[in-house]
């Protein structure tokens, strides 16, 4: 988001309000000038009209009054709100969503494809281990939070999807959290308990009709952890059980139906499947383990009982008459090769001798399979060999079968079993996929989050959404988005479809609201030397080599050298172009495919080339010696050609519009109908009618401001080397609850959700609250003038000799160095966060990126 | 009465123990220490008539300490006093108090009056502590299997623990993460070798063989090419080092044949020469190199002792003899290294029952014995070990000062070296080394091969197959199933199977990985070469300056912390692995002087560097 120009995006303020709220406030000066115009008899008779029309005017200023605060309660600016339950397109009763296993609600929104976190939920150190259940507008998902002292804890949660607001939790006595996900079937929602090492799991039936009351109706207690989801059928519900063995109980009372005993039915984890009366199951380790199991949804009679290579542990799906399941050796944590002694053991324990375990162990070897049955009779159609095991489910679409091998493989079969492409992601895969007819969704293990074509398999799009090795959670999608539990990040949601018609715009360091930030990809605890460009460049001269912060939008990272010649350098998703300079950059803009540069040799100038190919489209020249406010913004470029007046270009470099503001010191701020404006050598602050190019309001600042304004909903910012000034857009005035610094600020404002962060001149990093700018923590060793980066947790600023970085949990505490760069050279860029990296510029070294510290 | 059953219920209860503690990947002690609430150091003592220990707090870590003194009692579960009484001496011993948050904790039969309290390293052990309406300080056996976090004892955990508090990036490994990458048979040498290492002439790296019927120089950079007559070596070495014992530039070989006799070999332009001293010893046990501040000398093993003596003018002379130390038994393997980076080789000799250490001083020689008022004359005792097969020196801890690991025929010992002369032995305390360590270790590999800058370890034996361990910092190990030969090299852990006559790991092959290349019982040399995608190579090799004739410690520091040291020599670099590209500084001292000297890497790739004595 740029300078000024959108609004916060968890208030959604409709640009409609401005005009009327400015309207009520400048109308009687309005009035007041136009009639000054006229004779005195003119006045007395406007002013008898207004009496006359008293009614309407003041009918007028209730409305707008009330258009204003009614928005604002409907849309506060910063809290993340709950809408009411909608109707759901359908419930979620089995792990998945459905038999097919698609995880995709197809409710008729686009598939999400690009964009970054819309909302991140966490409580405490919990880790989302289960994966979310998506129902209408609500996720439903349980937590468990792992203690080093041998705790397990946990809560089962409803959120509101499109805002990730908390609508219920409850938490169950003495509940171990889950690894089971949640199933939905009407007004009953069903969780199993515990991990592995649980031995006193309950099934837990919630009655969720009431949001603002769930209940509790049942719980099931059994002798080990039920680690598979349940699979709600027919007023029944099943689930497997560890070691102590299969389940169906009533739904609505919890009473048992049936249950096959741990010694007959070993390790009986996966998620289980009922469908049109029978009920489906997987087996894993032991003497009575490795098997496909069908059973009698109402009696639990055993129809069938297939023998397998493998441990099943992959959740069966079911289409056409037609049921998968995925198998191999190794689990969730442990791959093959470290399983074998731990198998091995159980298989002595339950009597067998050492020359069968001897015979066992080449069959403990890394190795996978998928099987399909026929239903009805329980044949083997066909087996598909992997080299890992399959831990996923077998998702299901028009197009095919779709699942992942614990390698990282992405497989797409023919229903005949026949491959149709790969992909491999190189890290782990033990989660299951959520397949749309356009889209696979998958997440590793490490946090690695990719998006792929459903054909090809190819990746359209990624993101690092966690960090750690148990990201096992996975992805629900739908309402045009994607949800996934994460072990270090929380519940997310992700990504948005592609609008096309929305324009990519770039300005400086991304502006104050992107904060540095280029995408929502988490950047690691701590950094460590990545690389740098010019990748030859590590003298000890003190040269700037860099002075622009890197540009990174969709896809597209712009690097702009300064020495040993002024030089653009583009690397696109599928080229890089790289194009000499004329002269050095001053400024820079993005806007769509173009890309401005104001250049400043023995003049100054402006040009505008294509981001795809750096082709000159347009140049112009530009007042010498001058800042040009470059500014990239909806309508086109706006830039300072002549002292007196601002003006909007076009991709050619046309004027499209001028504006007329003598007197401008700062970039402005433009809105649809008005413009923010710093006059006066930044002591004067404006806001004039854009159509009309009057001003609005003035008002004089009690020092010279330092940075130009932001703009934040109604609200104004202005740093000022007398400290953080807020105006009320449609006044001017500043709220007597305002408790702004009163330092002098550098040019470094950034605007978080509820956060403010500047560096005072004296180089002090400041950390306010949004609302009321009241300081919430101030530290030392902070560059003046370079903007800090927000993370969700943490706040990161550069420091002379590393960035420096503090947890936004406990701001007062000592920060810490996220990495040290003294070895290196000193700062001469911003930094900018993108792809879980930090990149700035430092003197001699270019532009040096910082990745994970190993 | 309670005593008479601890026996047998102790012994029963052993059997159903497991062979080794699998380390627990989702919790290091990084996690256990970030989510404790109070750590506190406690002098126990041990009444093993009334069952109880008793614990006076003596330092805070975190948090507050939950008691000043605290009497803990284990009459009900009295069979733990076999492993207790282990971990004391003279009935005291140093305990380590963690607690946090236990809800979820399950106790034994679910008594929901009896609360976990905190739990307690002694020794080698970890026990629960819980309050009972009875009794308020219970103790238990360990319900949540903390060995599995940290497996070493309360001196390292300690360590571990100041570590994790003082260090925002603190990091304990639970894996290597490195993989073999092939396995293969490169040459098959008859005879009896007696080991091989890798050494470095000129600017290649060759391995050398010792072997009774002719030593070899091979060429791993040409297939393991045979280069022995081109470079003129005609040596037969039962014992052999290498170093610079003739002035000049050149490293040169010292050679007990196996008719006893002291040879040296010393290389020239047109390849090796041999200089026969004329001495026929008897009993030979080990030579050592010992860095001299102009050349080498030589220390030579034999049952009774030392001998030191070195080359001037191409003749031999000898310096002096030190005997043996009689409370370690009959002499055995030897190692001349500077242990405490004063700058002084300290003169090592294992036996069945300890080592012996003994300081030589600087004088009008370049070396002499002094007399042992004057400076260090050292035993440090272990269990024993038969016949010592085996020392070798590395910095295992990461306190900057090389440790000792002795292999015997009939056990192991470690001596860690604590820094100014102190030192303890410590294998018990090694984790996962100190439970799978088999007797018959005659050659060990020490490398970086984790690449996170602590040194792991392969193990050669003559009977059992290689194993490897990679260090989890402090000198605790865990067994490396991740390059465990079976998983990824099955027929060079078959081939291997019955015993090694040599091994060594060391970079081969130049790519910046460790290799691991054995010689088997047969003959048949192994070469087993690394995933470089599973580890990624980033390091250096730091090369010995000319003046430097035998082996010294190389201190690294990242920053304010010490890495750990590295054995640097004429023929043999150190190797720095690193994680992440960044500087670090080395010291290191030239013997006979008195200040260190440092120099700065960048390291950015996997590398090479001199070290530079200006």
């Amino acid at each position: 988001m740029l300078d000024g120009l959108f609004f916060h995006p968890t208030g959604v303020i409709p640009v409609l309000i401005n005009p009327i709220a400015v309207l009520l406030a400048v109308l009687p000066g309005m009035f007041m000038a136009l009639i000054s115009l006229f004779k005195p008899k003119s006045i007395k008779t406007g002013i008898i009209m207004l009496w006359r029309m008293k009614v309407q005017v003041v009918l007028i200023a209730l409305v707008g009054y009330g258009l204003h605060f009614g928005f604002r309660t409907v849309f506060p600016k910063t809290t993340a709100t709950a809408a009411a339950a909608e109707t759901a397109v359908s419930d979620w009763p089995h792990f998945r969503g459905d038999a097919l296993r698609r995880g995709w609600i197809e409710d008729g929104t686009s598939d999400p494809v690009t964009g970054g976190v819309n909302w991140s939920f966490r409580e405490g150190n919990q880790v989302f281990v289960a994966s979310p259940t998506l129902v209408g507008n609500r996720i439903y998902i349980p937590s468990v939070t792992i203690g080093a002292f041998g705790g397990l804890s946990g809560s089962i949660y409803a959120l509101d999807a499109d805002t990730g607001a908390l609508i219920w939790r409850v938490t169950p006595p003495n509940y171990d959290g889950s690894f089971s996900s949640a199933t939905v079937k009407g007004n009953y929602l069903l969780v199993g308990e515990g991990l592995h090492i649980t031995k006193d799991a309950r099934m837990i039936c919630i009655d969720i009709s009431d949001e603002s009351n769930p209940e509790i109706l049942w719980m099931f207690e059994t002798q080990d952890h039920i680690e598979g989801t349940p699979s709600i059928d027919d007023g029944r519900v099943f689930f497997t059980n560890g070691n102590s063995g299969i389940f169906g109980l009533d739904l609505y009372t919890g009473e048992k139906l049936w249950h096959l005993p741990g010694e007959d039915f070993n390790d009986a984890e996966t998620a289980i499947l009922a469908h049109e009366g029978k009920v489906y199951i997987g087996l894993g380790f032991g003497r009575n383990g490795q098997a496909i199991v069908q059973v009698d949804a109402a009696t639990g009679e055993v129809l069938h009982r297939i023998e397998t290579p493998y441990p099943v542990f992959g959740p069966p799906a079911i289409h056409n008459g037609v049921v998968y399941f995925g198998m191999g050796n190794g689990d969730f944590v442990f791959p093959a090769e470290q399983r074998v002694d731990y198998v091995l053991d159980i298989l002595r324990s339950q009597g067998l001798s050492e020359e069968e375990l001897a015979a066992r162990r080449p069959g403990l070897a890394p190795g996978g399979a998928v099987w399909a049955l026929d239903i009805e009779t329980m044949e083997v159609l066909w087996v598909y060999d992997t080299d890992r095991t399959i831990l996923s489910a077998v998702s299901i679409t028009e197009n095919g079968l779709y699942f992942a091998s614990r390698t990282g493989g992405v497989y797409h079969l023919d229903f005949d079993g026949s491959l149709i492409a790969y992909w491999n992601s190189g890290e782990p895969v033990v989660s299951s996929m959520s397949v749309t007819s356009d889209h696979v969704y998958l997440m590793t293990s490490s946090g690695m989050f990719f998006v792929l074509d459903a054909d090809s398999l190819q990746p359209v799009w990624d993101l690092r959404v966690s960090s750690g090795t148990m990201n096992f959670s996975s992805p629900a999608v739908g309402r045009g988005k994607i949800f996934v539990g994460t072990e270090a990040a929380g519940l997310l949601s992700i990504g948005e479809p592609d609008d096309a018609s929305r324009l990519a715009l770039w300005n400086r360091d991304g502006g104050p609201r992107r904060a540095g930030r280029a995408d929502d990809s988490p950047l690691p605890a701590f950094g460590a030397f990545e690389s740098n460009f010019p990748e030859d460049a590590m003298g000890d001269a003190g040269e700037t080599l860099v002075r622009h912060a890197p540009i990174a939008i969709e896809g597209t990272v712009v690097r702009i050298l300064n020495l040993p010649e002024p030089a653009i350098d583009v690397i696109e998703p599928d080229h890089t172009w790289r194009r000499v300079l004329p002269a050095p950059v001053e400024a820079v803009a993005v806007r769509g495919n173009v890309l401005a540069v104001h250049l400043r040799g023995e003049s100054d100038t402006l040009e505008l080339m294509t981001l795809s190919d750096g082709a000159v489209i347009g140049a112009l020249p530009l007042p010498e010696d001058t800042e040009s406010f470059l500014t990239a913004t909806e309508d086109g470029f706006l830039v300072r050609l002549d002292p007196e007046s601002l003006s909007l270009i076009n991709a050619e470099g046309e004027i499209i519009e001028n504006l007329s503001v003598p007197g401008i010191s700062h970039a402005p701020v433009l809105n649809v109908n008005s413009l923010i404006v710093l006059r006066n050598e930044g002591r004067q602050i404006s806001v004039i009618d854009r159509p009309t190019g009057k001003a609005l309001w003035t008002r004089t600042l009690p020092d010279t401001a330092t940075a130009p304004p932001v703009q934040e909903g109604q609200r104004i910012l202005i740093p000022t080397r007398a400290g953080l000034h807020m105006l009320h857009l449609a006044t001017g005035e500043t709220p007597e609850a305002w408790q702004g610094p009163e330092d002098p600020l550098s040019d470094s404002l950034v605007l978080d959700r509820t956060l403010l962060s500047v560096v005072t001149e004296a180089g002090e990093i400041l950390l306010l609250d949004r609302s009321s700018g009241r300081e919430l923590a101030r530290h030392p060793g902070a560059l003046p003038g370079f903007r800090p980066i927000f993370q969700r947790d943490r706040l990161l600023w550069t420091g002379p000799e590393a960035i420096r970085t503090l947890s936004l949990a406990t701001p007062a505490a000592d920060p810490m160095d996220w990495v040290d760069y003294s070895w290196i050279g000193t700062p001469t860029t911003a930094p900018l966060a993108h792809r879980s990296q930090l990149t700035l510029g430092l003197t001699d070294w270019g532009l040096v990126t910082f990745g994970e510290e190993r | 009465m309670k005593k008479l059953f601890a026996l047998p219920i102790l012994f029963l209860l052993t059997l159903t123990a497991p062979v080794r503690a699998l380390i627990n990947p989702n919790f290091t002690p990084v996690q256990l220490i970030g989510q404790s609430t109070a750590i506190w150091e406690a002098d126990i003592t041990l009444d093993a008539d009334a069952f109880t220990l008793t614990a006076v707090t003596t330092d805070t870590l975190k948090g507050e300490a939950l008691a000043q003194t605290a009497v803990l009692d284990f009459s009900d579960a009295d069979y733990l006093l076999f492993d207790l009484e282990e971990a004391f001496t003279d009935n005291q011993a140093k305990g380590m108090f963690i607690t946090g948050d236990f809800s979820g904790a399950s106790m034994d039969g679910g008594d929901v009056e009896e609360q976990p309290w905190a739990m307690l390293k002694i020794g080698t052990q970890w026990l629960m502590i819980s309050t009972t309406e009875e009794k308020p300080f219970v103790i238990r056996e360990d319900p949540i299997d903390l060995s599995t976090v940290w497996a070493g004892d309360p001196v390292n955990l300690r360590q571990v623990i100041e570590y994790i508090l003082t260090d925002p990036r603190a990091s304990v490994p639970v894996a290597s993460g490195g993989r073999w990458a092939s396995e293969e048979e490169v040459l098959t040498l008859d005879g009896t070798i007696h080991g091989i290492e890798a050494i470095t002439l000129g600017d290649r790296t060759l391995v050398f063989v010792r072997r009774d019927e002719g030593d070899r120089l091979l060429d791993p950079a040409n297939g393991f090419e045979d280069v022995t007559e081109s470079f003129g070596l005609a040596s037969a070495s039962r014992f052999a080092a290498w170093g610079r014992f003739f002035a000049g530039p050149r490293s040169a070989l010292a050679s007990v044949t196996p008719e006893g006799e002291l040879v040296f070999h010393r290389r020239g332009p047109e390849g090796f020469e041999a200089l026969s001293t004329g001495e026929t010893l008897e009993n030979v046990t080990g030579l050592a190199t010992v860095a001299g501040p102009e050349t080498a000398l030589l220390l030579i093993g034999t049952h009774e002792g030392t001998l030191l003596g070195h080359l001037r003018e191409d003749t031999w002379h000898e310096l002096g003899t030190g005997a043996v130390s009689p409370d370690i038994g009959a002499g055995g393997p030897i190692l001349a290294l500077d242990l405490n980076g004063d700058g002084t080789p300290v003169l090592i000799q294992a036996g069945p029952n300890g080592v012996h250490l003994q300081g030589v001083a600087w004088g009008n020689l370049p070396l002499r014995f002094a007399a042992s008022e004057e400076v260090l004359h050292h035993v440090v005792s272990y269990s024993p070990i038969g016949t010592p097969l085996s020392i070798t020196p590395a910095d295992f801890s990461g306190n900057g000062y090389p440790d000792l690991l002795i292999g015997g025929d009939r056990g192991a010992a470690l001596i860690l070296n604590l820094g100014g002369h102190m030192f303890r032995e410590a294998l018990k305390t090694t984790g996962e080394l100190s439970y799978n360590i088999r007797p018959g270790v005659h050659h060990v590999g020490i490398g970086d091969h984790a690449l996170d800058g602590r040194l792991g370890l392969v193990l050669f034996n003559r009977q059992l197959p290689p194993q490897v361990y990679f260090n989890r910092g402090f000198a605790v190990f865990g067994y490396d199933m991740e390059l465990d030969l079976i998983e990824d090299a099955p027929d060079a852990q078959e081939a291997a199977g019955r015993g090694q006559q040599g091994g060594l790991l060391a970079d081969l092959t130049g790519n910046g990985l460790q290799e691991l290349l054995m010689v088997t019982q047969e003959g048949v040399f192994w070469l087993l070469t690394r995933d470089a995608e599973a580890t990624a190579p980033l390091g250096a090799f730091v090369t010995a300056p000319p003046e430097l004739s035998g082996p010294v410690p190389v201190v690294i520091r990242d920053g304010n912390r010490t890495v750990g040291a590295r054995i640097l020599s004429p023929t043999a670099p150190a190797h720095i692995g690193r994680r992440n590209r960044g500087p670090v500084t080395l010291s290191w001292r030239l013997p006979g002087e008195e200040n260190d000297r440092e120099q700065r890497l960048i390291i950015l790739r996997q590398e090479s560097h001199a070290l530079s004595a200006d």
